[in-house]
Protein backbone atom coordinates (compact mmCIF):
# COMPACT_ATOMS: atom_id res chain seq x y z
CA UNK A 1 0.00 0.00 0.00
CA UNK A 2 1.46 3.33 -1.08
CA UNK A 3 0.64 6.67 0.78
CA UNK A 4 0.33 10.32 -0.16
CA UNK A 5 -0.24 13.35 1.30
CA UNK A 6 -0.84 16.41 -0.76
CA UNK A 7 -1.03 19.66 0.95
CA UNK A 8 -3.27 22.22 -0.81
CA UNK A 9 -3.63 25.68 0.21
CA UNK A 10 -7.22 25.95 -1.59
CA UNK A 11 -8.80 22.67 -0.10
CA UNK A 12 -11.25 23.89 2.93
CA UNK A 13 -11.24 20.72 4.86
CA UNK A 14 -9.16 17.71 4.56
CA UNK A 15 -9.79 15.27 2.14
CA UNK A 16 -8.89 11.17 1.76
CA UNK A 17 -9.39 9.52 -1.30
CA UNK A 18 -8.68 5.85 -1.33
CA UNK A 19 -7.73 4.40 -4.74
CA UNK A 20 -7.93 0.66 -5.00
CA UNK A 21 -8.09 -1.93 -7.58
CA UNK A 22 -11.08 -3.61 -5.62
CA UNK A 23 -12.74 -2.87 -2.25
CA UNK A 24 -11.51 -5.87 0.32
CA UNK A 25 -11.38 -6.16 3.82
CA UNK A 26 -8.53 -4.07 3.53
CA UNK A 27 -10.00 -1.07 2.78
CA UNK A 28 -12.57 -1.06 4.92
CA UNK A 29 -10.74 -1.48 7.72
CA UNK A 30 -8.88 1.67 6.15
CA UNK A 31 -11.94 3.68 5.85
CA UNK A 32 -13.05 2.59 9.68
CA UNK A 33 -9.88 3.26 10.94
CA UNK A 34 -10.07 6.76 8.86
CA UNK A 35 -13.48 7.43 10.28
CA UNK A 36 -12.63 6.47 13.81
CA UNK A 37 -9.89 8.50 14.17
CA UNK A 38 -12.08 11.72 12.58
CA UNK A 39 -14.70 11.27 15.50
CA UNK A 40 -12.98 10.00 18.37
CA UNK A 41 -14.22 11.16 21.78
CA UNK A 42 -11.72 11.00 25.06
CA UNK A 43 -13.38 9.55 28.04
CA UNK A 44 -12.55 8.21 31.36
CA UNK A 45 -13.32 4.73 32.27
CA UNK A 46 -14.65 4.26 36.54
CA UNK A 47 -10.67 2.88 37.11
CA UNK A 48 -9.83 6.23 36.15
CA UNK A 49 -8.01 4.82 32.62
CA UNK A 50 -8.36 7.43 29.96
CA UNK A 51 -9.03 6.22 26.38
CA UNK A 52 -10.75 7.28 22.87
CA UNK A 53 -13.36 6.01 21.79
CA UNK A 54 -15.50 6.28 18.28
CA UNK A 55 -18.43 8.65 18.57
CA UNK A 56 -20.87 6.65 16.58
CA UNK A 57 -20.20 4.04 19.79
CA UNK A 58 -22.17 6.14 21.77
CA UNK A 59 -25.38 5.78 22.92
CA UNK A 60 -26.29 9.50 24.37
CA UNK A 61 -24.28 11.49 26.70
CA UNK A 62 -25.77 12.61 29.72
CA UNK A 63 -25.28 15.40 32.41
CA UNK A 64 -25.59 13.96 36.24
CA UNK A 65 -24.43 16.97 38.91
CA UNK A 66 -22.39 18.66 36.81
CA UNK A 67 -20.82 16.11 34.96
CA UNK A 68 -20.81 14.81 31.45
CA UNK A 69 -21.25 11.03 30.68
CA UNK A 70 -20.93 9.15 27.41
CA UNK A 71 -23.01 5.49 27.62
CA UNK A 72 -21.45 3.07 25.79
CA UNK A 73 -23.10 -0.63 24.88
CA UNK A 74 -21.91 -1.43 28.19
CA UNK A 75 -19.70 0.85 29.67
CA UNK A 76 -19.85 4.77 31.09
CA UNK A 77 -17.07 7.41 30.23
CA UNK A 78 -16.90 10.34 32.13
CA UNK A 79 -15.90 13.00 29.82
CA UNK A 80 -14.37 16.42 30.07
CA UNK A 81 -16.40 18.70 27.75
CA UNK A 82 -19.99 20.25 28.78
CA UNK A 83 -23.00 19.13 26.66
CA UNK A 84 -23.47 22.32 24.85
CA UNK A 85 -19.74 21.55 23.78
CA UNK A 86 -20.71 18.02 22.76
CA UNK A 87 -24.75 19.26 20.99
CA UNK A 88 -22.32 21.63 18.79
CA UNK A 89 -19.50 18.94 17.95
CA UNK A 90 -21.32 15.85 17.25
CA UNK A 91 -24.85 17.46 15.65
CA UNK A 92 -23.17 16.77 12.20
CA UNK A 93 -23.13 13.07 13.26
CA UNK A 94 -26.43 12.95 14.78
CA UNK A 95 -26.43 13.57 17.96
CA UNK A 96 -29.24 16.03 19.00
CA UNK A 97 -30.39 17.07 22.09
CA UNK A 98 -33.85 15.55 24.04
CA UNK A 99 -33.62 17.22 27.23
CA UNK A 100 -31.69 19.62 29.48
CA UNK A 101 -29.56 17.06 30.57
CA UNK A 102 -29.28 14.46 27.68
CA UNK A 103 -28.09 13.97 23.94
CA UNK A 104 -28.74 10.95 21.76
CA UNK A 105 -27.15 9.24 19.35
CA UNK A 106 -29.93 9.30 16.38
CA UNK A 107 -28.15 6.12 15.17
CA UNK A 108 -28.81 3.97 18.08
CA UNK A 109 -32.51 5.11 18.42
CA UNK A 110 -34.63 1.89 17.61
CA UNK A 111 -37.91 2.88 18.55
CA UNK A 112 -40.17 5.80 19.43
CA UNK A 113 -43.21 5.70 21.31
CA UNK A 114 -45.66 8.19 23.04
CA UNK A 115 -44.85 9.10 26.83
CA UNK A 116 -47.50 11.30 29.17
CA UNK A 117 -47.73 14.87 28.92
CA UNK A 118 -46.81 15.19 25.28
CA UNK A 119 -42.97 13.76 25.74
CA UNK A 120 -42.19 10.92 24.19
CA UNK A 121 -39.93 8.27 24.72
CA UNK A 122 -36.80 6.63 22.59
CA UNK A 123 -36.17 2.81 22.96
CA UNK A 124 -32.51 2.47 22.25
CA UNK A 125 -30.50 -0.63 20.91
CA UNK A 126 -29.29 -1.66 24.25
CA UNK A 127 -33.03 -1.95 25.27
CA UNK A 128 -32.77 1.45 27.23
CA UNK A 129 -34.69 4.09 27.08
CA UNK A 130 -34.89 7.47 27.00
CA UNK A 131 -37.48 10.44 27.68
CA UNK A 132 -37.76 12.96 25.23
CA UNK A 133 -38.71 16.18 27.30
CA UNK A 134 -41.85 17.79 25.41
CA UNK A 135 -39.77 21.17 24.68
CA UNK A 136 -37.13 19.29 22.89
CA UNK A 137 -39.65 17.12 20.61
CA UNK A 138 -39.77 19.70 17.98
CA UNK A 139 -35.86 19.44 17.88
CA UNK A 140 -36.16 15.68 17.29
CA UNK A 141 -38.81 16.12 14.46
CA UNK A 142 -36.26 18.57 12.71
CA UNK A 143 -33.16 16.10 13.35
CA UNK A 144 -35.73 13.44 11.75
CA UNK A 145 -36.43 15.73 8.74
CA UNK A 146 -39.98 16.43 10.28
CA UNK A 147 -40.50 19.84 10.29
CA UNK A 148 -38.99 23.13 11.10
CA UNK A 149 -38.57 23.35 14.85
CA UNK A 150 -40.62 26.75 16.54
CA UNK B 1 -35.79 17.00 46.58
CA UNK B 2 -35.34 18.89 43.59
CA UNK B 3 -37.29 16.49 41.61
CA UNK B 4 -39.76 16.81 43.66
CA UNK B 5 -40.05 20.68 43.53
CA UNK B 6 -40.11 21.16 40.17
CA UNK B 7 -43.02 17.92 39.67
CA UNK B 8 -44.78 19.72 42.07
CA UNK B 9 -44.65 22.97 39.99
CA UNK B 10 -45.58 20.99 37.04
CA UNK B 11 -48.43 19.25 38.46
CA UNK B 12 -49.75 22.87 39.90
CA UNK B 13 -49.43 24.48 37.07
CA UNK B 14 -51.44 21.76 35.20
CA UNK B 15 -54.20 21.71 37.43
CA UNK B 16 -54.26 25.38 38.81
CA UNK B 17 -56.20 26.22 35.57
CA UNK B 18 -58.72 23.32 35.73
CA UNK B 19 -59.47 24.29 39.32
CA UNK B 20 -60.18 28.14 38.52
CA UNK B 21 -62.54 26.82 35.63
CA UNK B 22 -64.49 24.64 38.27
CA UNK B 23 -64.58 27.74 40.46
CA UNK B 24 -66.15 29.75 37.69
CA UNK B 25 -68.18 26.69 36.67
CA UNK B 26 -69.77 26.56 40.23
CA UNK B 27 -69.95 30.16 40.62
CA UNK B 28 -72.36 30.48 36.93
CA UNK B 29 -74.06 27.24 38.33
CA UNK B 30 -75.04 28.84 41.46
CA UNK B 31 -75.87 32.30 40.17
CA UNK B 32 -78.84 30.46 37.32
CA UNK B 33 -80.43 28.55 40.28
CA UNK B 34 -80.70 31.82 41.78
CA UNK B 35 -78.26 30.87 45.04
CA UNK B 36 -74.92 32.00 46.28
CA UNK B 37 -72.20 29.44 46.06
CA UNK B 38 -71.53 27.49 49.50
CA UNK B 39 -68.62 28.36 50.99
CA UNK B 40 -68.82 24.11 52.16
CA UNK B 41 -68.68 23.89 47.89
CA UNK B 42 -65.60 26.13 47.08
CA UNK B 43 -64.14 24.08 50.40
CA UNK B 44 -64.47 20.73 48.81
CA UNK B 45 -63.31 21.95 45.50
CA UNK B 46 -60.13 23.49 46.93
CA UNK B 47 -59.50 19.71 49.24
CA UNK B 48 -59.92 17.58 45.72
CA UNK B 49 -57.84 20.29 43.76
CA UNK B 50 -55.17 19.96 46.54
CA UNK B 51 -55.54 16.11 46.13
CA UNK B 52 -54.96 15.82 42.36
CA UNK B 53 -51.84 17.91 43.23
CA UNK B 54 -50.54 15.56 45.56
CA UNK B 55 -51.15 12.96 43.90
CA UNK B 56 -49.82 14.35 40.13
CA UNK B 57 -46.85 15.03 41.69
CA UNK B 58 -46.05 11.76 42.76
CA UNK B 59 -46.42 10.36 40.11
CA UNK B 60 -44.44 12.70 38.22
CA UNK B 61 -41.77 12.21 40.59
CA UNK B 62 -41.62 9.13 39.75
CA UNK B 63 -40.74 10.06 36.14
CA UNK B 64 -36.69 9.53 37.51
CA UNK B 65 -36.90 5.69 38.39
CA UNK B 66 -35.94 3.47 35.61
CA UNK B 67 -38.56 0.65 36.54
CA UNK B 68 -41.29 2.77 36.34
CA UNK B 69 -40.22 4.97 33.13
CA UNK B 70 -39.75 0.87 31.03
CA UNK B 71 -43.92 1.04 32.05
CA UNK B 72 -46.02 1.42 28.98
CA UNK B 73 -48.13 5.04 28.78
CA UNK B 74 -51.72 3.61 29.40
CA UNK B 75 -50.29 1.37 32.60
CA UNK B 76 -48.85 4.55 34.03
CA UNK B 77 -52.43 5.67 33.27
CA UNK B 78 -54.26 3.06 34.97
CA UNK B 79 -51.66 2.66 37.81
CA UNK B 80 -52.68 6.14 38.28
CA UNK B 81 -56.60 5.77 37.81
CA UNK B 82 -57.75 4.57 41.42
CA UNK B 83 -56.12 7.54 43.38
CA UNK B 84 -57.63 9.94 41.36
CA UNK B 85 -60.71 8.10 40.82
CA UNK B 86 -61.31 8.08 45.10
CA UNK B 87 -60.66 11.76 45.06
CA UNK B 88 -62.75 12.64 42.28
CA UNK B 89 -65.63 10.26 43.52
CA UNK B 90 -65.49 11.67 47.21
CA UNK B 91 -65.32 14.87 46.01
CA UNK B 92 -68.77 14.51 43.57
CA UNK B 93 -70.27 12.72 46.33
CA UNK B 94 -70.10 15.57 48.58
CA UNK B 95 -70.43 18.28 46.58
CA UNK B 96 -73.64 16.75 45.31
CA UNK B 97 -74.49 16.19 48.84
CA UNK B 98 -76.07 12.41 47.89
CA UNK B 99 -77.26 10.85 50.45
CA UNK B 100 -80.36 9.01 49.01
CA UNK B 101 -79.25 5.08 47.44
CA UNK B 102 -75.56 5.75 48.50
CA UNK B 103 -74.62 3.13 46.95
CA UNK B 104 -75.98 3.21 43.53
CA UNK B 105 -75.13 6.50 43.00
CA UNK B 106 -71.79 5.87 44.44
CA UNK B 107 -71.43 2.98 41.99
CA UNK B 108 -72.70 4.95 39.08
CA UNK B 109 -69.98 7.29 39.75
CA UNK B 110 -67.70 5.26 40.35
CA UNK B 111 -68.12 3.51 36.72
CA UNK B 112 -69.15 6.96 34.92
CA UNK B 113 -65.69 8.22 35.80
CA UNK B 114 -64.08 4.88 35.24
CA UNK B 115 -65.30 4.95 31.34
CA UNK B 116 -64.99 8.61 31.42
CA UNK B 117 -60.83 8.52 32.80
CA UNK B 118 -60.36 4.87 30.27
CA UNK B 119 -62.02 6.88 27.07
CA UNK B 120 -60.09 9.68 27.76
CA UNK B 121 -56.91 8.25 28.18
CA UNK B 122 -57.30 5.78 24.99
CA UNK B 123 -58.35 9.23 22.99
CA UNK B 124 -55.07 10.57 24.10
CA UNK B 125 -52.66 8.06 23.82
CA UNK B 126 -54.23 6.98 20.24
CA UNK B 127 -53.70 10.40 18.81
CA UNK B 128 -50.03 10.56 20.64
CA UNK B 129 -49.40 7.60 18.88
CA UNK B 130 -50.54 8.69 15.33
CA UNK B 131 -47.57 11.61 15.81
CA UNK B 132 -45.09 8.82 16.92
CA UNK B 133 -45.74 6.32 14.43
CA UNK B 134 -44.62 9.24 11.95
CA UNK B 135 -41.98 9.68 13.88
CA UNK B 136 -40.80 6.05 14.02
CA UNK B 137 -41.60 6.23 9.85
CA UNK B 138 -39.09 9.54 9.31
CA UNK B 139 -36.50 7.70 12.15
CA UNK B 140 -36.67 4.73 9.49
CA UNK B 141 -35.99 6.10 6.56
CA UNK B 142 -33.54 8.56 8.11
CA UNK B 143 -31.64 5.89 9.22
CA UNK B 144 -31.35 4.26 6.16
CA UNK B 145 -30.36 7.50 4.43
CA UNK B 146 -26.87 7.13 7.01
CA UNK B 147 -26.65 3.88 6.27
CA UNK B 148 -25.93 4.85 2.67
CA UNK B 149 -24.25 7.41 3.41
CA UNK B 150 -21.95 5.23 5.63
CA UNK B 151 -21.49 2.92 2.16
Amino acid sequence: MKLFVKEKCDVKETEVEIRCRIRDREVDDLITGIKNAANTILGEKENGDTCQVPVVRILYFEAVEGRVFAYLDNEVLKIKNTLYEVEDSYKSNHFVRISKSAVVNLRTVTNIRPEEGRRVRLELKNREHLIVSKNYVGCLKKALGMKEAR
Amino acid sequence: MDRIISSFRKAASRIVWAYSVCVVILALGSYAIGGNVAPKNIFILTWMYLCFIVINTVILSLDGIKSWERLPYLIKRLVAMPFLMGVAVAGIMNLGEIKNNYRTNLAITVVFFGVIYIIASTVAYVFEKKQTDKMNDALMAFQKEIAKEDE
